[in-house]
């Protein structure tokens, strides 16, 4: 178990099931946190559940799947106000026995929240199209990821959720979800009995069963992917391979071009592209420090669509060839320090923080981390620089007629 | 300096205020802790767009106070971005209703920052080549928003709603009305809401006390000026719906049911309207919230998936509650959900779930102190509403279950407008 004590005006109990991230269980994975916390043994409805929630000062539930590398993360987060400000000395008993229930607790599925919470995937499904911006993305990953892991939904296919019952996921919680490696983290202000209460009700894995594995395919020639639907915008998405991982000598220099790139206000591609050119309202890039990538995208007026591609490739062109200034470094340092430190004051940051550095096996303090960064020179983003290269394009844009009623 | 102590949160306030009229409010969070959250906000929002002049009434383009937010980072040596970056400090500003804030995050150089800040605010830059350039960025903000169905239709819903009231247009205005935005205009309306006794200024975490009260004295006396600002007219609105019901054929996958509530704001005391609004948000939680009888109803007879939300706005002489659901049955829905806000509210709207609300309630506030920049945000909200943060929980207690089914008699089917965009 993992405990990080503060004073945060609420308590966070978290558990993070570790697994491979596989064809055959993703969907699994999807749906199965998504119904553990809509009912137990005891709390046989959603709308019990619901009651117990709200009893317990508005506690909630946040649960995900993530991709980390190779491996496939499902996260449970229960979090509580702190019983000491309410005055409530049973709500830390009771608030851990409801997150044992819903992790442990169900002999079986209700077979009426399971077929609820399928067909709420399946409509989900049903209006990707109508939401552009997240269409777009999934999009550019089946096109950019192909034949990768990352490329394929988190929630598995349309034609895996359909055939999903609930009988092969009590099999697979049961059999397998289980049996995954376990990590437990409490976050907020505890007392060392509380400590010992959470220690009896959970078995923290200190090993991971599978090793953890980055890797991308080798790039490509340019992949490039136009798509013509009903919109008033023209999204572009550019993927660049950039084969350098979290735990690479050259990582922090690869942020740091994240940043220069299209991180922050003072990015390149938001200065020239936005505040130059006036080509659009967004325009960021995303380093994938767990899959070697970077990523651009942005929404541009439809007319300008061929423009605003090629700036910002030739953009991207420039830095590469030209390298940076020492006065762009040492700005983006300065902003890289402070999303670290400023995100150490963030609770749930640092939960899940506790999980990645175990996850990872990363025992460097923020404070040695700040220093990496302060060494960080012109010559080594140049060097790193030099690994980008362009892999894939992918822009949906509106038509005709859309122009016509901007 | 006025210290006020709220031992039960473990929250302190010290209060200055400045002779030229500024307020700034200042709650420390003990170390260890990294984060300063600075935010200077105005009460000038997106519904301030006419005001008394000396030359009389003034009335400007929708989307006004949203452009002129975006323009104040524009300085005569460039954009005032850039120096919060090179200070490494996390800037933003944005827009509501009522309001205009200017904020950072800071581990580092906050009154450097602080400085920057009020320059940046203090220099007013506009001119013809970077209002026009701004217009194509605000227009693909715009665009972007209308490529998002439910913005589509909750823009919709308001034109329904509203006759004259500006609620009925977005916070950035439309395609249209941001072309009418001129350098003049924005100076005119700088000039006479944005002054410093207009504006308040919120700083949560890591603080030197200290430093701040000198930073502060040094910067009264450079700014002296003590003005106040206009009034906002707000035309007459009718108490009627302009349209009761739109059906749409879309390009879209679900069927999309938006419900609006066109409530009747009555004049109250700051304190009784934000009884109200929790009132009106306690009972629509009772009725059609995650643990209510009918959302499960609901959830059972596929009616309504994840995508179903309700939102409420309270501003000032407008206030609503929209009800937003992707359904195949359509018609069904939106006949049940008209019926339980009209018909059985009174029936469904238990002591039981009104206790158990309080206690949401009283966590929500809690979970809202746990983080800074929500903090801070609602702490302006409600000064700008003649209120205070820490007097919710007071007016939370008072509260009671009779206050709840007053709020029913409120909903009137009458007021209710239904747009439907049907797939295709």
């Amino acid at each position: 178990m993992l405990f990080i004590e503060n004073d945060f005006k609420t308590i966070q109990f978290a558990v993070y099931f570790t697994d491979l991230d596989e064809d055959e269980t993703r969907v699994y994975r999807f749906l199965l946190p998504r119904l553990l916390a809509t009912h137990t043994n005891q709390l046989i409805s959603k709308t019990i559940m619901n009651e117990k929630l709200e009893d317990l000062y508005g506690a909630y539930f946040k649960s995900r799947v993530e991709r980390i590398g190779n491996l496939s993360v499902v996260s449970i987060i229960l979090t509580i106000v702190d019983p000491k400000i309410i005055g409530d000395e049973s709500l830390l008993d009771k608030a851990l026995d409801l997150f044992n229930q819903v992790l442990f607790d169900h002999t079986s599925f209700n077979k009426e929240l399971f077929l609820e919470e399928q067909r709420m995937i399946i409509e989900q499904w049903e209006t990707l199209y109508d939401k552009k911006r997240l269409y777009a993305q999934t999009k550019f990953y089946e096109h950019f990821f192909e034949g990768d892991a990352y490329g394929k939904p988190l929630s598995g296919s349309l034609k895996d959720i359909k055939k999903l019952t609930v009988e092969k996921l009590e099999a697979y919680y049961h059999d397998v979800f289980l049996n995954n490696t376990k990590k437990f983290v409490a976050n907020g202000r505890i007392t060392e009995s509380d400590e010992k209460k959470i220690e009896s009700i959970v078995r923290h894995d200190m090993h991971l069963k599978h090793p953890f594995v980055t890797s991308f395919r080798p790039s490509r020639s340019v992949l490039v992917i136009e798509e013509e639907t009903q919109m008033k915008q023209a999204i572009l998405k550019l993927g660049y391979h950039f084969p350098i991982f979290r735990t690479d000598e050259l990582y922090h220099a690869a942020v740091l071009i994240d940043i220069i790139l299209g991180g922050y206000p003072e990015s390149r591609l938001f200065k020239e592209i936005r505040e130059n050119q006036g080509l659009c309202y967004d325009v960021s890039s995303t380093y994938d420090y767990y899959k070697g990538v970077i990523m651009i995208s942005s929404g541009v007026d439809v007319k300008q669509k061929e423009h605003a591609l090629e700036a910002i490739k030739q953009l991207v062109i420039d830095m590469i060839d030209q390298g940076i200034t020492p006065q762009e470094l040492e700005h983006a340092k300065a902003y890289y320090a402070h999303q670290i430190k400023s995100s150490l004051d963030s609770q749930s940051f640092l939960t899940k923080r506790a999980f990645i550095r175990e996850l990872l096996n990363h025992e460097d303090t923020f404070e040695e981390r700040l220093e990496a960064i302060r060494q960080v020179t012109v010559d080594d983003v140049k060097k790193t620089l030099s690994k980008i290269t362009l892999d894939t394009i992918y822009v949906l844009h509106g038509g005709q007629d859309d122009q016509k009623s901007v | 300096m006025i210290k006020k102590v709220y031992e039960r949160f473990g929250e302190t306030v010290y209060e200055i205020k400045l002779k030229n009229g500024m307020r700034v409010h200042i709650l420390p969070k003990e170390e260890p802790y990294f984060t300063t959250y600075v935010e200077l906000s105005i009460p000038f929002g997106a519904l301030d767009l006419n005001y008394q002049s000396e030359n009389g009434s003034i009335l400007t383009p929708y989307g006004t106070a949203h452009f002129l937010e975006h323009k104040i980072f524009a300085m005569p040596d460039g954009d005032a971005f850039s120096q919060f970056s090179i200070l490494g400090v996390d800037a933003n500003a944005m827009t509501s209703y009522n309001q205009t804030s200017y904020l950072y995050t800071a581990t580092e150089n906050v009154l450097p920052a602080l400085d920057h800040l009020f320059h940046m605010i203090d220099t007013p830059y506009f001119n013809d080549e970077n209002v026009e350039q701004e217009k194509h960025i605000i227009a693909e903000e715009l665009k972007m928003y209308l490529d998002d169905p439910n913005v589509v239709m909750q823009n919709q819903i308001m034109e329904m709603m509203y006759h004259v009231h500006p609620l009925k247009y977005d916070i950035g205005g439309t395609l249209e009305s941001i072309m009418d935005v001129t350098p003049e205009l924005l100076l005119d309306v700088y000039q006479r809401f944005y002054l410093p006794s207009n504006r308040l200024v919120t700083i949560a975490g890591k603080v030197d006390l200290k430093a701040l009260q000198a930073f502060f004295k040094t910067y009264d006396q450079t700014y002296p000026i003590k003005d106040k600002k206009p009034r906002t007219i707000y035309p007459k609105e009718p108490k009627r719906l302009v349209t009761k019901y739109i059906v749409e054929t879309k390009d879209i996958g679900i069927d999309k049911l938006m419900i609006g509530v066109k409530l009747t704001p009555a004049k109250k005391s700051n304190r009784e309207q934000i009884k109200k609004e929790m009132a009106i948000s306690m009972l629509l939680n009772i009725l059609l919230g995650p643990s209510s009888l009918m959302y499960a109803e609901l959830l059972e007879h596929k009616l309504i998936n994840q995508s179903f939300s309700i939102n409420t706005t309270f501003e000032k002489q407008a206030e609503n509650i929209l009800i937003f659901a992707e359904t195949k049955r359509v018609q069904k829905l939106k006949k049940i959900l008209i019926e339980i806000l009209t018909v059985k509210a009174l029936e469904l709207v238990t002591k039981e779930a009104f206790d158990r609300y309080k206690k949401v309630y009283l966590g929500q506030f809690i979970f809202a102190l746990n983080n800074l920049e929500t903090k801070a945000y609602l702490y302006g909200k409600y000064f700008h509403m003649g209120s205070s943060l820490f007097e919710v929980v007071d007016i939370l207690k008072e509260i009671d279950y009779h206050n709840i089914l007053l709020e029913i008699q409120g909903i009137q089917k009458k007021y209710i407008s239904v747009l439907v965009h049907k797939k295709a």
